[in-house]
């Protein structure tokens, strides 16, 4: 065609000059592996991957070179090292979860408040996880922050009892000490994946340790995220419309949707636009 | 999710032909980290906006006829710069102990000379800027370089070379 013509050069096909090596030392500009195995690993999780499924086996290519098929991403999306430290913590999470009775997580934010009121609340309970980076027998008694002081749920699911409550702890995420909010979501995030229940008990620690964090809508998608992926989705639901109660306009609406598999009622539902 | 299912089961030979967005992550996904960086995301934030130009090219997967796929995704990643620069004076500071590691070069001579093409390129009036971007730095080919920024084969060309002309022109005044 006439508008295009073959004879067009690029600069890096001409003679050796400045804008040259700046543009070839440009291309190299790209995401870490790291950074790639994050999206991938987060992409996966949010159901990008699956749902579209093209598996274009045999069909023509439209796209040269973009055939490099699901290994290599999930090469990627587990990373060198990031592996063994997956298994690792699925072994934990799978001990944890084989330990604990079925329905102790279900209650992770919206806990019914059983015990009387022993100590502080907020600072008492930031101890408390503090501690807990000590490995501690699985009968160790734990306080935990009534819901009622938690900023992210419904009044309406929450038990009006008492303030505080006791659980048993069998933390194997143990926090390491003075642990950013940030961190621990983002361990978390990171686990959804590879072991939801290890996510879940991270999310409760993170309720326990910042119950009026800036991550609150953060850790809820994570919870609804893994109890989806635990199966258990009635809990999911309920805690996913306790978040859209709580904040309706959140962003996450989208990815509460695509975890659960179906529309959240109580806000206008944006999905599939 | 569901518009995009009952699209592809009604025509499953234009759903074969596509690439599917795992397969375009893994090839395209230095490409969009590029050029977000250049549609003015901060380093901090590359992650998140190229995670979101693919949530979005999935939402959006039924209603793509699976031509240009590099430049389906230029006009994703363009809205998401877009969007994200609106927005830019509502976000707030995360403290962290670690400072993110986002990818980008760790030479610091590279830097310096990735650098000075980013300057270079700040200069240019922004589809100059993205024609350039696209032709000779992407490779993509003229034709598919018109597809992502929207004007006609023979514009694209003027634009590379009015581009071509400045940058010259400005790399030579450093």
């Amino acid at each position: 065609m006439k508008l295009d013509p073959t004879n067009l050069h690029r600069i890096d096909e001409g003679p050796p000059s400045k804008l040259q090596r700046l543009i070839r030392r440009s291309r190299r500009r790209r995401p870490s592996t790291d950074a790639t195995s994050r999206m991938a690993a987060r992409l996966a999780s949010a159901g990008v991957f699956a749902a579209e499924a093209p598996t274009s086996s045999g069909g023509p290519a439209l796209l040269d070179g973009v055939r490099a098929g699901g290994a290599t991403l999930r090469r990627l999306a587990f990373g060198v090292g990031g592996g063994a430290l997956a298994l690792v913590a699925l072994g934990a999470a799978w001990s944890a979860w084989q330990e604990r009775p079925a329905d102790r997580m279900s209650d992770a934010v919206v806990a019914p408040t059983t015990a009387d009121r022993t100590g502080p609340s907020a600072l008492g309970t930031t101890a408390a996880v503090d501690s807990a980076a000590v490995p501690q027998p699985l009968s160790t008694i734990v306080p935990v922050v009534s819901v009622d002081e938690l900023p992210s749920t419904r009044p309406g699911l929450v038990a009006t009892s008492s303030t505080r409550t006791e659980v048993r702890s069998s933390s194997p995420p143990a926090p390491r000490r003075s642990e950013s909010e940030f961190a621990i979501i983002k361990r978390a995030q990171d686990a959804v994946l590879s072991s939801p229940a290890q996510a879940l008990d991270l999310a409760e620690q993170h309720a326990r340790a910042f119950p009026t964090g800036e991550l609150v809508q953060e850790r809820e998608v994570v919870a609804v995220e893994a109890l989806a992926r635990l199966g258990r989705k009635a809990e999911a639901k309920s805690r996913a419309n306790a978040l859209l109660t709580r904040y309706p306009r959140t962003p996450y609406v989208v990815r509460l949707e695509r975890a659960l598999g179906e529309p959240l009622s109580p806000a206008p539902s944006t999905s599939g636009r | 999710m569901s518009v995009a299912l009952s699209l592809q089961q009604r025509s499953p030979a234009i759903a074969v032909s596509r690439p599917g967005i795992e397969e375009l992550f893994t090839s395209c996904v230095d490409f969009v980290w590029r050029n977000l960086y250049q549609l003015g995301v901060a380093e901090v934030d590359l992650e998140d906006q190229t995670q979101e130009v693919f949530l979005i090219a999935h939402r959006r997967y039924a209603s793509w006829n699976g031509g240009h796929p590099r430049a389906w995704l230029y006009a994703i990643a363009r809205r998401c710069a877009s969007a994200y620069r609106r927005r830019g004076h509502r976000r707030y500071e995360l403290c962290v102990y670690d400072v993110p590691e986002n990818g980008m070069e760790p030479d610091p001579s590279e830097r310096f000379d990735v650098n000075e093409l980013d300057r270079a390129l700040d200069g240019l009036e922004e589809g100059k800027r993205a024609v350039f971007i696209l032709f000779e730095i992407e490779e993509l080919p003229m034709r598919e370089v018109a597809a992502a920024v929207g004007c006609p084969v023979q514009t694209a060309y003027a634009r590379l070379y009015a581009a071509r002309r400045e940058l010259a022109r400005a790399l030579s005044e450093e």
